[in-house]
């Protein structure tokens, strides 16, 4: 019996391992979890389909994740999906100035297991009283 | 009747020789694939005097072993076909009830798990490799001072004189659900790093400390997500080192990183077969 909210979850990073870690550690919470591999597959894989929550690496190659936010956050369409951002102890400064544009929590690399799914599980719950709030 | 007794020297055969300093004699079996430390161990050996036979294999070993009564055994752990361990246990088998050979590991890695591994195998002792010369004149004081009445348990081998490889193996574990899961995710992390430490050393050698950064800072982010702890202190150091712009002894640093990483794909083959003969 899951005591927790399940959703349907995007993985946003160009580090292989990264990918397959938060894959199998979110899969094991019940989630159903989605990969890409940089931030222009990212926004595409979000436009085809409705994510409840989307893991977005900081630095990638190409569109880096500060790009993606700003980009899903003008969209009308996905300006709803929650976002926690993926970085290093050392780039809080840039963490912030996602959080700043409409990032929603972060989480540091290497993950901590605990943490992830505190994190997760409360973007999901917040998520699912806001548009509860809204049917009202 | 007794008397000619007293022209005698003191008996040579019973005084502890063991402690009087000799220099070593004997012939010593290299066991080991490759060419290049099949070289260096001969080497090192003929410095202390000692007469060696090479096998290219463990198969060559177990023939040669029932031939000839080697003072020491150095047997490489890795290598194709069939590998130390497994040569250890068939040579262990079929001198049962004759003298027991001396045999000692060489290990690419250096682990606490390791030893118990080697002495499980049947081995007596081991060393790390890269091989010294001081490690050898331990294991052979050890070993060829009393060859013949070394009990099962032998004098615990020293700790390994390189820094430890450190693996959290919980962790890898942990994020990779299952044995299976263990296979893949290391086949993952293998192949990103291969391009990643190009990378690296493309970077170092063209002086960008930026671009050497991030290929630091990626490879010390997926080794720490892995439990490869010593890789990922290696790797942060280096990133740290990098953002200041500090770039000496970098090249130097990499190249340490690069035999840092085999010897953490020797210690992930031994783990993943093990893990697979678990299972059959």
């Amino acid at each position: 019996v899951t005591t927790h909210e399940v959703g349907k979850l995007l993985v946003v990073d160009d580090d292989g391992v990264s990918r397959a870690v938060l894959q199998n550690l979110l899969e094991m919470q019940g989630h159903s979890v989605e990969v890409a591999r940089d931030g222009t597959e990212g926004l595409a894989r979000a436009r085809q389909e409705k994510f409840d929550l989307i893991l977005l690496d900081l630095l990638m190659p190409g569109m880096d994740g500060h790009e993606v936010v700003e980009t899903l956050k003008a969209d009308p369409d996905l300006r709803g999906v929650s976002v926690v951002m993926i970085s290093s102890v050392e780039d809080m400064k840039e963490v912030v100035k996602c959080v700043k544009l409409g990032a929603d929590d972060y989480i540091f690399k290497p993950f901590d297991e605990v943490l992830l799914k505190t994190r997760v599980d409360s973007c999901l719950e917040r998520r699912r009283l806001r548009e509860r709030a809204m049917e009202k | 009747v007794l008397g000619g007794q007293d022209l005698l020297p003191a008996d040579a055969a019973s005084s502890p020789a063991a402690s009087v300093p000799k220099p070593f004699s004997g012939r010593v079996l290299v066991v080991e694939d490759n060419l290049i430390n099949q070289e260096v161990a001969v080497n090192l050996l003929a410095e202390l005097g000692l007469e060696t036979d090479v096998a290219g294999n463990g198969i060559e070993a177990i023939e040669l072993v029932e031939r000839t009564p080697y003072a020491v055994v150095l047997m490489d752990c890795q290598m194709p076909e069939m590998d130390g361990y497994e040569a250890t246990a068939e040579i262990r088998k079929r001198e049962k009830g004759r003298k027991r050979t001396p045999i000692v590991a060489m290990t690419a890695h250096a682990l606490a798990g390791d030893r118990e591994r080697c002495l499980a195998a049947g081995m007596d002792d081991y060393i790390s490799k890269p091989i010294r010369l001081e490690a050898l004149q331990r294991v052979f004081r050890t070993w060829m001072a009393a060859p013949a009445a070394q009990p099962e348990a032998a004098e615990e081998p020293k700790a390994p004189e390189e820094p430890a490889l450190r693996v959290d193996m919980d962790r890898l574990r942990r994020v990779s659900r299952d044995d299976d899961g263990v296979r893949r995710m290391v086949g993952i992390f293998l192949e990103e790093s291969r391009g990643r430490f190009v990378e690296l050393q493309e970077a170092v050698a063209a002086k960008d400390a930026g671009r050497a950064g991030r290929a630091a800072h990626t490879l010390g982010g997926a080794s720490g997500n892995l439990g490869f702890l010593s890789l990922a202190a290696g790797m942060r150091e280096l990133e740290e080192r990098c953002r200041r712009g500090d770039l000496t002894g970098a090249d130097e640093r990499v190249a340490r990183l690069v035999s840092e990483l085999e010897r953490l794909k020797e210690f992930l083959k031994g783990q993943i077969q093990e893990g697979a003969g678990g299972q059959s």
